[in-house]
């Protein structure tokens, strides 16, 4: 059997290390399954310098290294890579994740190191590749869903991998094998007073993929959304409006929390899962309350919300509190009533703007007005809405900054907003990549380097602001200053005429197989003029 | 008189419980001090120390 090392690399430095990683989690439980001996380096929870990733890749004479992450990873993952082929030039280097799946010839290019990537979901690849390894062979051709270099030193993609269909296939994740004294001790959360008073939490997937379009989302090739392009060696790969999502039975989620609970003593799970809300669309409504039904027979139903009193860590003894994700149209008091009942205690909402004029551009389907009421019943319900807001769209303008402070403004909003951030494999990664990239002197892994998680400004999409009038900008929103929000707009006038609103509205159907376009429309900065001088 | 109040007369008022003034704070309280001073991203919060005054009107058909 392979001996296989996987690599969890250091993501938010400046962040203390707060999330197990989920897939990590999954591969190393199928790699365990499957009788492989499985060894994890968790530098992201470690956090212990390059001195002790050089002892982990010289622990043993390793069959397989495998890393991998979302893309703000990158230069963790590259170091990482590095290292592996200095110090375990031996083993078939395996990188997975978003970073690779959203742009992996240009990964390829920039880490050299990498033998094979994998494209999209591994749950079946990874698994076939070890096998290979095991055999001895190294005919990479022939597994679906990969990325590799082949004798001739060509990058060639495989035919794509179809995504698993019954996720309750898949094994609990190999919890264990992660330090998880130190994700202990950072279990806290600032989201709600339940998951601040956490001691010991936990983060599950119980579904994959989003049937929404918002521009600036990465399915992770894993929602339906991953398309190969003809060309030579296996073409490209490109995102569309398709959609395939999945989600986990509400036995397999309860069982999975139940063994948290009674191996790990967990009080607090995070649902990570895109939008909880749209499964539950999907599932003609019964999904959630299916989980719900189920959480509170089976005694998971925190002692708070059993006794109807208010949540304190002292007296609340017992059950499994837990957060999760939601849409602002696919709500309804009783379903937030069920929710709150089962221990749901946030839900985060990512509103982006209440600007219908941005609303309307984001693929998002909702408007300011629903954004409010939302707001309004899951604070009805018991619940903590995390009303996440951006500056900076594409077509960001004062009228939008302004709709957005008044609206944060009634409703006792606290925030400092995220900046529009450009992802790769995002709808506006492909749209203004001319643009990010001359930000960078057209150096992509420049870019790479410099993509956080969106609270630090990186490469601007706005066509009417710089990094200098967002950063600004957000300050007066943070400070609610309207009066000299409004002062600059005059002076922005002054020197640049009328705003460019491109206009990303489109026609396309959901599974048409439609990729991303948009068109600037100028014509409609004349609309803007006179309301965005109006206070609302 | 609790410590944490200085002036030029001395109040005729036995409350020195200032240690309980200073830390009897609710989880909200709490849990909302910690949330502001770390405010960016995805840790925001509506605020429920009585700042949110809702004037919202809503029919129905909003979430429909």
């Amino acid at each position: 059997m392979a001996k296989i090392l996987f690599i969890n690399p250091v993501v938010r430095e400046e962040d203390d290390p707060k999330h197990v990683p989920y897939g990590l989690a999954l591969l190393a439980a199928i790699s365990n399954q499957a009788g492989h001996y499985v060894q994890v380096y968790d530098a992201n929870a470690w956090r212990l310098g390059d001195n002790a990733l050089k002892t982990a890749l010289q622990s043993d004479a390793w069959d397989v290294v495998a890393l991998g992450g979302i893309t703000t990873a990158y230069g963790n993952l590259k170091r990482t890579a590095q290292f592996s082929k200095l110090l375990a030039p031996q083993a078939v280097l395996i990188a997975g994740g978003g970073f690779i799946t959203s742009i992996p010839r240009e990964i390829m290019g920039l880490m050299p190191e990498i033998d094979v990537g994998v494209i999209g979901e591994s749950f079946v690849t990874f698994p076939e590749l070890i096998n290979h390894i095991d055999n001895n062979n190294r005919n990479w051709s022939e597994i679906k869903g990969i990325i590799y270099r082949n004798d001739d030193g060509r990058v060639v993609l495989t035919p794509p991998r179809d995504l698993i269909q019954n996720l309750d296939d898949l094994p609990y994740p190999a919890w264990e094998m992660f330090p998880l004294d130190i994700y202990w001790a950072n279990s806290s959360l600032l989201y709600s007073e339940e998951a601040f008073t956490s001691k010991r939490r936990l983060d599950i997937n119980a579904s994959y993929g989003c049937s929404l379009i918002c521009r600036f989302c990465f399915h992770l090739g894993i929602s339906g959304d991953l398309n190969y392009t003809d060309g030579p060696d296996g073409g490209n790969v490109n995102f569309t409006y398709d959609r395939n999502i999945r989600w986990h039975s509400a036995r397999y989620i309860v069982d999975l929390v139940k063994h948290a609970q009674s191996e790990y003593g967990v009080d607090f799970v995070l649902f990570l899962d895109e939008n909880l809300m749209t499964m539950n669309a999907h599932s003609r409504w019964k999904w959630l309350n299916e989980i719900t039904d189920l959480w509170i027979s089976e005694g998971l139903q925190p002692t708070c919300r059993r006794e109807g009193i208010p949540h304190h860590p002292d007296t609340c003894i017992e059950g499994v509190h837990w957060g999760g994700t939601s849409h602002a149209t696919l709500i309804k008091p009783e379903l937030l009533h069920q929710l709150y009942l089962s221990g749901c205690s946030q839900l985060l909402y990512g509103y982006e703007s209440f600007s219908n004029r941005i609303l309307k551009n984001l693929g998002k389907g909702t408007s300011a007005t629903q954004n409010e009421k939302s707001l309004k019943l899951t604070l009805e319900a018991g619940i903590r809405p995390i009303p996440n807001q951006m500056i900076g769209f594409p077509d960001e303008f004062f009228d939008s900054i302004v709709d957005s402070v008044n609206a944060w403004d009634r409703m006792g909003i606290q925030l400092v907003p995220f900046f529009a951030t450009p992802y790769p494999g995002s709808e506006w990664y492909y749209t203004y990549k001319d643009k990010i990239l001359a930000q960078y002197n057209g150096d992509l892994e420049a870019f790479l380097l410099d993509l956080g998680d969106a609270t630090r400004i990186t490469a601007v999409i706005s066509e009417n602001f710089n990094a200098v009038e967002l950063l600004g900008l957000r300050q007066l929103m943070v400070n609610r200053d309207v009066k000299r929000i409004r002062e600059y707009e005059q002076i922005w006038r002054s020197r640049h005429g009328e705003p460019i609103i491109p206009d990303f509205v489109h026609h396309a159907k959901l599974g048409t197989g439609d990729k991303f376009s948009f068109h600037t429309n100028p014509t409609q900065a004349i609309e803007l003029g006179t309301s965005s001088l109006s206070d609302k | 008189m609790p410590d944490f109040l200085k002036g030029n007369y001395n109040i005729n008022n036995n409350n020195n419980d200032t240690q309980h003034a200073k830390t009897a704070k609710s989880l909200t309280e709490q849990f909302e001090e910690n949330a502001l001073a770390k405010l960016g991203g995805s840790i925001c919060f509506v605020s429920k120390s009585g700042s949110l005054i809702w004037d919202g009107d809503f029919t129905d058909s909003d979430t429909e």
